[in-house]
C-alpha cells in the first residue's frame, strides 16, 4: 500500500486530489480509526453510566411467561364529584381501544392485557378545579436495553379504556406503533387530540349527540379513518401530506370538508387534521 | 494447408490482430520470420520448423494470454483482469477449475465484504438520523435507550463501515496482485515457458 502522493493508488489519489492541506490516505485511515474508537468509547461509556447495561427488573416476553402476564389488569378511576374529565393516553405498541360505557360511578375504566409488565401503563390522577384528569403512560421505554428490540410477540398489548358518558370529556391520545380504535359516539366531548405514529387509527364519532367539540389530529405513517355523524355541524380542515385522501358524505371546498347542511352560524365541531404519510378516509354516516 | 513460413505468419497475424498493438505484433511476427530464416539457412525445412514451433493457433493463444496478463499487470482494472482470466481459460479446460472457480470465489468474497461495509455504514447513518429524531422527540419509536449514546455508537458504526470498505479496497488490490502471479505461474506450468511476449 502506497497511499501517498504520487502513488498509483486511485483511492489515495482521490484523497490527495481533494486538496485538503496535508491530507493523505494514511491520515484518513488513522482519523477514521481514531473516530471509531473514541465514538464507541463515548457511546458505550454513556450507556454504562446511564444504566443501559444494567438488566431491567422486567422479564422479556417468552412463550413461557406470556400467558401468565397476559391476565388482565383492571383499573377504575372513580368520578367522585368531578363535573368534567380529561384523559391523556401515551401508548406505544399494541391495540388501543377507547370508548364510552364506563359505569356511572366511574370517570374511566381501563382493562389492560400486556405481554410484559413493561407494557403496563402508569396511572396518575389529578384534579384541576372540577375537572378530574387521568393519565395513562406506557412504561415500556424505560426498559434497560441499549437498543430496544422488541420481538413482535412482546407487542401483544391491548388497552381497553371506557370513559364516563355522564361528564364532558377532553381526550388526548399519543400513539406510537399501535392501532387505535376510538369510538366516542356515546361520550360528551369538549375536545379530542390524537397523535398517531405507525399504527392504523379509527376515530368513530357516529351517533354523537354531545355538545360542540374541537379536534386536532396528527396522522403519522399509518392510515386514519375519521367518521362523523352526517347530521352534525362539522367542518374539517385537512392539511394534506403524502398519503391518499378519500371522503364520503362530505362537501369539499379547498382544504375544508363539511357535513351536508353545514352552517357556520351554528355551533361548529371544528376538526383540524394534519396528514403524514398514511392515507386518510373521512366519512359522514 | 501448406505448412510453410507464410502460412504460419498469416495465421499468427490473423489470430493476434486486434489484441496486440501493431508494433508489438510486427516485432513478434518478425521474430518468428527470423526463426524460419535461420532454420532454413541451417538446412531445415518449413515443415520441420513448423512442427518444432507447434501449431500457430496454439502459439497465438499463448502469446495472447501472456500479453493480456502483462496488460492486466501494467494497467490494473477489473476489465483487464477479467480479460486475462478469460484468456487463460483458453489454455486448457482444467483452468475452469484451477482459475475460474478460485477467481469467482475471490470476487464473491470481496463483494460480500463490500456489502457488509456498505450495510454497516448505512446502518450507522440511519442510527445517527434516528438518534437526532429521538433527541428532537420526532421519532415514533424510541430505538436507543440513550439517544446520545446511540449517536456516538452510530458514528462509530459509520466509520467502521468506511474502514471495512477501505480495507476491502486494499484487500482487492492485494488479491489482484496475487491473481496476476497465479496466472503467470499457471501459464508457465501449461506452456513450459517463462518468457513474455
Amino acid at each position: 500500500m502506497k497511499p501517498e502522493k504520487g502513488s498509483d493508488d486511485p483511492l489515495a489519489s482521490i484523497v490527495v486530489g481533494l486538496n485538503l492541506s496535508g491530507l493523505t490516505m494514511n491520515k484518513v485511515i488513522l482519523w477514521l480509526i481514531a473516530i471509531t474508537i473514541v465514538s464507541f468509547v463515548i457511546g458505550f461509556g454513556t450507556l454504562a453510566l446511564s444504566g443501559g447495561f444494567t438488566p431491567g427488573p422486567e422479564p422479556v416476553a417468552t412463550p413461557f411467561n406470556r400467558t401468565a402476564i397476559l391476565s388482565p389488569n383492571m383499573t377504575a378511576v372513580p368520578l367522585d364529584n368531578a363535573s368534567s374529565g380529561a384523559i391523556r393516553i401515551v401508548f406505544g405498541a399494541g391495540d388501543l381501544s377507547v370508548s364510552g360505557g364506563a359505569r356511572p360511578e366511574n370517570l374511566a375504566e381501563a382493562t389492560v392485557y400486556a405481554a410484559t409488565p413493561a407494557m403496563l401503563p402508569e396511572y396518575s390522577v389529578s384534579v384541576n378545579g372540577s375537572e378530574k384528569v387521568l393519565s395513562m403512560t406506557e412504561t415500556g421505554h424505560k426498559k434497560k436495553d441499549w437498543v430496544f428490540a422488541h420481538a413482535p410477540e412482546s407487542w401483544d398489548n391491548t388497552w381497553d379504556v371506557k370513559l364516563s358518558d355522564a361528564v364532558p370529556f377532553a381526550v388526548i391520545v399519543n400513539a406510537g406503533a399501535g392501532d387505535c380504535d376510538i369510538q366516542l359516539g356515546d361520550v360528551n366531548l369538549t375536545s379530542i387530540t390524537v397523535n398517531t405514529g405507525a399504527g392504523d387509527t379509527m376515530i368513530d364519532m357516529s351517533g354523537y349527540h354531545g355538545s360542540r367539540f374541537g379536534g386536532v389530529i396528527h396522522n403519522g405513517v399509518g392510515d386514519l379513518t375519521f367518521r362523523i355523524p352526517e347530521e352534525s355541524n362539522t367542518r374539517i380542515r385537512l392539511h394534506q401530506g403524502v398519503g391518499d385522501i378519500e371522503s364520503s358524505g362530505l362537501a369539499q371546498t379547498d382544504e375544508y370538508y363539511t357535513t351536508a347542511g353545514f352552517t357556520a352560524a351554528l355551533p361548529v365541531n371544528e376538526i383540524t387534521i394534519t396528514q403524514g404519510v398514511g392515507s386518510i378516509e373521512l366519512e359522514a354516516v | 494447408m501448406q505448412q510453410n513460413e507464410q502460412e504460419f505468419i498469416r495465421i499468427l497475424r490473423t489470430r493476434l490482430e486486434g489484441t496486440l498493438p501493431k508494433e508489438e505484433l510486427d516485432d513478434i511476427l518478425s521474430d518468428y520470420s527470423e526463426h524460419f530464416s535461420i532454420g532454413k539457412a541451417n538446412g531445415r525445412t518449413d515443415g520441420e520448423l513448423w512442427k518444432s514451433l507447434g501449431s500457430p493457433e496454439d502459439v497465438a493463444r499463448e502469446i495472447r494470454v501472456m500479453h493480456l496478463v502483462k496488460k492486466a499487470e501494467d494497467n490494473r482494472s477489473c476489465k483487464n483482469i477479467v480479460h486475462a482470466v478469460v484468456a487463460t481459460l483458453g489454455l486448457g479446460l482444467f483452468n475452469l477449475v484451477f482459475v475460474l472457480v478460485p477467481f469467482i470465489l475471490l470476487v464473491l468474497m470481496l463483494f460480500v465484504i463490500l456489502l457488509v461495509g456498505v450495510m454497516i455504514t448505512f446502518g450507522g447513518i440511519t442510527g445517527i438520523v434516528w438518534s437526532l429524531l429521538q433527541m428532537a422527540g420526532l421519532s415514533a419509536f424510541s430505538v436507543w435507550y440513550s439517544p446520545l449514546a446511540g449517536m456516538f455508537i452510530s458514528i462509530g458504526m459509520t466509520t467502521t463501515g468506511l474502514l471495512v470498505m477501505i480495507g476491502n479496497y486494499y484487500l482487492g488490490r492485494f488479491f489482484y496482485h496475487v491473481c496476476i502471479r497465479y496466472l503467470k505461474w499457471n501459464i508457465r506450468v501449461i506452456t513450459g515457458t517463462e518468457s513474455e511476449p
